[in-house]
């Protein structure tokens, strides 16, 4: 059909008509036949979205994915195509400015706002988005301004920095976080996906001697994060100091010490890398042997 | 797999480790969502001289 089409603007046009007259009378019996054009027609892009608005009624971005770089603005539209298919998705679009009142919306590079999107996926970079029901996916995200209003954001791998978030789920890494309002991190993400890790140790510890009371090996491809640390001691009141550690090469990440014990809640994560064993090393002088016990809070990403 | 290997290699969810006078350490493992936890018995833990002693097998059909 759209050879067809294609050899009868040729053909009008070598009767002596104008190339616009020929390309409107193909466009009628096209319409007249209800044919809508393939995959792979160009040049339909923002003014075909700025009719569709206008007529309140579905738009469908002829072309391919390039025809829509640089729109300035889609709103209100719950039918947006752009591979040339009617649909309920608006896929694989560069760059976007303003996106509104979109059903679903996957593999956009760059956004500037976007809002009111009922599920987002694969977006490469964002300034700002707000009142999306689901977000999936995120990767390598420099900028957001403002994260409001989400209801579930999943799997955001890597964001360097948000300047505002109000409400956000199960964030892997963020980094650079001016203001945060109600958000799970890094500890929350953990034990929902089931990647926390406690050890508990316990162990003699003779008097006067600096001894390893806890030993953990970090698994295999898994960075280990120590977010709380503690150790304690059995007999009243005796003190002890202990230090966090990770070998080899062994340095000391953290130390503290107190009567009975003491708890650590660290303020940044204590890393050990893959295959590195972390150590809780402990020392008493009570002048007798006591019983130490340790713990270790961590997060295996 | 060992449970002594499984614990190096896997990411376990719980590790309880009772360090004895004789120098052995007892390592219990355990996953979320496993029905099981798995021991281990070790000399010198995590040392390059370190010595399995008694080890259990992990059921790996488990979550």
């Amino acid at each position: 059909m759209e050879a067809f089409l294609a050899g009868l603007i040729g053909f009008l046009i070598g009767r002596g008509i104008e190339p616009a007259d020929a390309a409107a009378v193909v466009e009628a019996l096209r319409t007249y036949l209800g044919y809508e054009p393939p995959l792979g027609l160009t040049g339909y892009a923002l003014q075909d979205i700025q009719a569709g608005k206008e007529a309140n009624a579905a738009v469908v971005v002829r072309g391919r994915a390039y025809d829509v770089v640089a729109l300035n603005s889609i709103l209100k539209q719950t039918q947006v195509s752009v591979l040339g298919k009617k649909g309920e998705r608006l896929e694989v679009a560069r760059t976007i400015e303003s996106l509104n009142l979109i059903e679903t919306v996957n593999l956009i590079r760059n956004i500037t706002t976007i809002s009111n999107i009922q599920k987002v996926a694969q977006v490469d970079m964002l300034t700002s988005i707000a009142n999306i029901w689901s977000v999936d996916l995120i990767d390598r995200i420099t900028l957001i301004d403002a994260i409001t209003n989400i209801g579930t954001l999943n799997l955001l791998n890597t964001v360097n920095l948000i300047k505002s978030i109000t409400s956000i789920d199960l964030i892997k890494q963020i980094s650079l976080i001016d203001e945060i309002t109600k958000a799970k991190l890094l500890t929350d993400w953990a034990a929902i996906e089931a990647q926390d890790v406690d050890v508990f140790a316990e162990a003699p510890l003779p008097n006067g001697t600096q001894t390893t009371v806890l030993s953990y090996n970090v698994p295999s491809n898994k960075t280990l994060l120590v977010f709380d640390w503690s150790s304690s001691i059995y007999g009243a009141d005796v003190g002890v100091w202990a230090g966090l550690a990770v070998t080899s090469p062994f340095n000391w990440l953290d130390a503290a010490g107190g009567i009975r014990g003491f708890h650590v809640a660290a303020t940044k994560p204590k890393r050990a890398d893959a295959g590195k064993t972390v150590e809780i090393r402990a020392m008493q002088n009570s002048g007798v042997q006591q019983i130490a016990r340790s713990h270790i809070a961590g997060a295996l990403i | 797999m060992k449970a002594s290997e499984y614990c190096k290699l896997k990411p376990v969810n719980v590790v309880n480790e009772k360090w004895n006078d004789d120098g052995t350490v007892d390592v219990t493992i355990y996953k979320q969502r496993s029905k099981k936890a798995y021991k281990f018995r070790a000399r010198n833990l995590n040392q390059k001289n370190e010595e399995i002693l008694e080890d259990e097998e992990v059921d790996e059909t488990e979550p």
